[in-house]
């Protein structure tokens, strides 16, 4: 018969707190606690990266474009 | 005032974000994002690569599955020349310069075993990422073993 495999995260849960995991009836945090955990590790991934130098180089050229031609549009 | 010269500006500045934007998205769904996730563990991208993550939207989780125990680490990276495997665990909390909590060592320890067993040969390294500080975590093959002897207590008490 082949040997049930256990969950790590089980095993490490009721290593810590064996009396802790009964009570959760092998759940290994509170709903709670675990739905926290979930929401950080998708933003965790999901964060957004730095944006590469060159593109604020283009928004400030641009800008100073637009600047230009609003300062000529006034002016003239 | 110069309507037509404003207008002209403000959709030459629209037409350069719209380009960037589409530039830059799908760089940061792979390689960028494979980076990032090196480097918030303190490791050189240049160096290594993550085999699995399983953190949100990562496209390719790393299952393990060894001395009869089942897990899915949050992040798997291996060295460039293969012989540095290393295990990343994600925590929501604070160190604080505070100690690792028996679950938090218990999980990586469980890693770290199973890692062994399936990489021999290779150096496994495991590091615990929390929100100020990246901690590392040693192996002990004594706490390890005794807790795979707890693996049908376990199993009881998930059984209820």
């Amino acid at each position: 018969m082949p040997r049930r495999l256990v969950p790590i995260s089980d095993l490490a849960a009721y290593a810590a707190d064996p009396e802790g995991f009964k009570a959760r009836q092998g759940g290994v945090s509170s709903a709670k606690s675990a739905r926290f955990g979930a929401d950080y590790h998708d933003a965790f991934a999901r964060r957004p990266l730095p944006r590469p130098r060159w593109v604020w180089y283009v928004v400030l050229t641009l800008s100073a474009i637009v600047a230009a031609l609003l300062y000529h549009s006034l002016t003239v | 005032m110069n309507a037509p010269a404003v207008l002209f500006g403000l959709a030459l500045c629209l037409a350069a974000f719209t380009v960037a934007r589409a530039l830059l998205a799908p760089r940061r769904s792979s390689a960028a994002r494979a980076g990032d996730l090196c480097r918030s563990f303190g490791l050189d991208p240049a160096q290594y690569r993550v085999l699995g993550a399983d953190v949100g939207g990562y496209p390719t989780p790393f299952s393990i599955r060894a001395d009869g125990l089942i897990g899915r680490p949050d992040a798997v990276f291996i060295s460039n020349d293969g012989g540095v495997v290393v295990v990343g665990e994600i925590k929501s909390r604070n160190h604080r310069g505070g100690e690792v909590t028996d679950y938090e060592r218990f999980q990586m320890l469980l890693y770290l075993g199973t890692l062994q067993t399936r990489f021999r040969g290779q150096q496994i390294r495991g590091l615990l990422r929390y929100r100020d500080r990246v901690v590392a975590a040693a192996f002990d093959e004594k706490t390890y073993r005794r807790l795979l002897s707890l693996r049908s207590d376990c199993l009881r008490a998930r059984a209820g």
